[in-house]
């Protein structure tokens, strides 16, 4: 729209400006103001409006816009050239018809080279908008692009910090720094190992479950401050699955599920199971926590599910998966396989 | 003295909470709870002035518990930890609210806004009614979706019975809630409620001109122009009320 619109004003603007200058010459030089002189002048106000803007049609048209400089420019001067040839000789027909001139068309009229280099003028200044327009919009975009990257890495973070958890972990301390001071203590540290994690995840695409253990651990740890009797855990770790690898954070988040969407939504709480197994160089990781899901409902926990099913695909194609269902003894089993050996893929 | 129930739970954070509000000698804790069912019936046994409500608990969350209360509200002040949902809620409605951790200051302005309430609503209910009649200055608590309303209850114009809903109209808010017009009626003391039909019920002190209708029936018009039918039968009653 304002392109268009700029287009427009730059063509009477040129065009007009050739009238002048034309003049100005005319006049110096001091020739005869005559009629005709006038009527030449105008004449290639009125051809060079018409003529240029069919051939901005055919720029557009043949895709000229999109192309690069090198290879518009022996388009362009073609162009000009061809552009000269044709504008003379309906300035010549027209001229002779209207002002009764008389002039033949010749090869070697200099006007031809007036001509070419009037339009050679028109496509520097075309050409010239048309890149920096380019230039302005690609850098729009990539600042549109940054923007939304950083945008996308806050919430990322934001949603890795859990404010809900931070919040209700650093309430619990306040309190445990009266009753139970080594409790709050080592809650503190116990939170700061969490929170460390969470900042330095981004680092790394898979990290040993062995690793993630000490996490979970840790969050656990203040989850139980928080929940007292109402949180129970228990592991089952098979030694040799500790050096496979896994998305950093994956156990975390299925723990975090299971506290937020299960023992938080139980007046009097329960016990999450944690287990891992390796069969036939496949790792098993298995959390069982007390509650029921719907699988109709789209929540967030099926929201950070989806995630790791995606992260998971990302870093183990089709060797991984994850899955959950309810289970009759009124749980939630969460099952993710992984190979035992990331390095035989 | 604000007699005072905590509902959390987390028994860390009723006991953190306990400690803050031992420095303020007009709260007095009556009772605790972390269950939100037992905080039910501890509302009904102790009639508390003022709940430190937490939003999120097992089984049933604070705006939830608000409004199974078939009673008039005491003040509530919430204590969340971080949940911008509800966040949001209370900034719109301007609700009384707390983040965990606690401040002492913010917890400190917080009931001092809701003492001084409470203080105008004792001095005002000094002739007691019969008991588990609503008062006119006895808040209740509303909730329709994601919003929820402390509404006092003289400021209620209108309850329009909506299928199983009823509409209550006051300011310029008309949220549905889960409640039949029977059960209100029951609870809202005639001096100050009037049932005009099946579906309506009537605010007397915001009513502006009656007019008689067709079939002897009247015809109710509000301060704010709303025009309520009243049937044939409540009319001869209407007029009894409003006769000398």
């Amino acid at each position: 729209m304002t392109i268009s619109k700029n287009y427009y004003k730059a063509q009477l603007l040129g065009w007009s400006v050739y009238v002048l200058i034309a003049t100005v010459v005319f006049i110096m030089t001091g020739s005869d103001i005559t009629f005709e002189l006038f009527g030449g002048i105008y004449l290639v106000f009125a051809l060079g409006l018409i003529v240029s803007h069919y051939y901005r049609y055919a720029i557009i048209k043949l895709g000229w816009l999109k192309k690069d400089i090198i290879s518009l420019i022996p388009r362009v001067i073609l162009a000009c050239l061809g552009l000269a040839v044709g504008f003379h000789s309906v300035y010549l027909t027209i001229g002779n018809f209207a002002f009764g001139w008389g002039f033949q068309f010749s090869w070697t009229d200099p006007n031809l080279i007036t001509w070419a280099m009037l339009f050679f003028i028109w496509n520097l200044i075309y050409f010239s908008y048309i890149f920096f327009q380019r230039f302005r919009n690609e850098e729009l975009k990539n600042a549109q692009l940054e923007a939304t990257r950083n945008e996308y890495e806050l919430r990322r973070l934001k949603d890795q910090m859990n404010p809900h958890f931070i919040f209700n972990a650093m309430n619990t301390i306040r309190a445990l720094i009266d009753e139970d001071p080594v409790k709050a203590k080592n809650a503190v540290t116990q939170l700061s190992n969490v929170l460390r994690s969470s900042l330095s995840t981004g680092k790394h695409e898979l990290i040993s479950l062995e690793k993630e253990i000490v996490i979970v651990k840790d969050y656990l740890e203040i989850e139980k401050a928080r929940y007292e009797e109402r949180l129970m855990v228990k592991w089952r770790i098979e030694e040799r699955s500790l050096k496979s690898m896994i998305p950093p954070l994956m156990l975390q988040t299925i723990v975090e599920n299971c506290i937020k969407h299960g023992i938080n939504q139980l007046p009097d709480g329960g016990t999450i199971e944690i287990n891992s197994r390796v069969v036939n160089s496949i790792v098993e990781i298995e959390v069982l926590n007390p509650g029921r899901f719907d699988p109709d409902k789209k929540s967030e926990a099926s929201l950070g599910i989806q995630n790791t099913k995606n992260r998971l695909s990302l870093s183990f194609g089709d060797h991984a998966s994850i899955t959950y269902k309810n289970t009759r003894d009124n749980r939630v089993r969460t099952l993710v396989v992984i190979p035992l050996n990331t390095n035989s893929l | 003295m604000i007699r005072t129930l905590i509902v959390d739970d987390e028994r860390l954070a009723r006991q953190e909470l306990k400690s803050l509000v031992a420095d303020l000698p007009e709260i007095q804790v009556v009772a605790e709870t972390g269950k939100p069912t037992e905080a039910l019936d501890l509302i009904e046994r102790e009639n508390p002035d003022l709940i430190f409500l937490d939003i999120q608990m097992p089984g049933m969350d604070g705006f939830e518990l608000l409004e199974q209360l078939t009673g008039r509200a005491p003040e509530v002040i919430f204590v969340t930890a971080f949940d911008e949902f509800a966040l949001k809620a209370f900034e719109v409605n301007a609700l009384d609210y707390i983040l965990k951790p606690v401040e002492f200051s913010r917890l400190e302005e917080a009931v001092k806004r809701v003492s001084k309430r409470i203080e105008t609503r004792k001095k005002q209910t000094e002739n007691k009614e019969p008991e588990g009649m609503l008062e006119p200055n006895d808040q209740v608590f509303l909730k329709d979706g994601d919003k929820c309303w402390f509404v006092v209850l003289e400021n209620i114009r209108l309850f329009e019975s909506e299928g199983n809903y009823v509409r209550v109209y006051f300011d310029d808010q008309k949220p549905l809630i889960l409640k039949s017009l029977n059960s209100l009626t029951d609870r809202l003391n005639e001096k100050y409620f009037f049932r005009a039909s099946r579906k309506h019920i009537v605010s007397l002190r915001w009513i502006d001109k009656v007019e008689t209708w067709f079939n002897g029936g009247l015809l109710v018009i509000l301060k704010d122009g709303t025009k309520v039918e009243v049937s044939r039968r409540q009319s001869v009653k209407l007029k009894e009320l409003m006769a000398l």
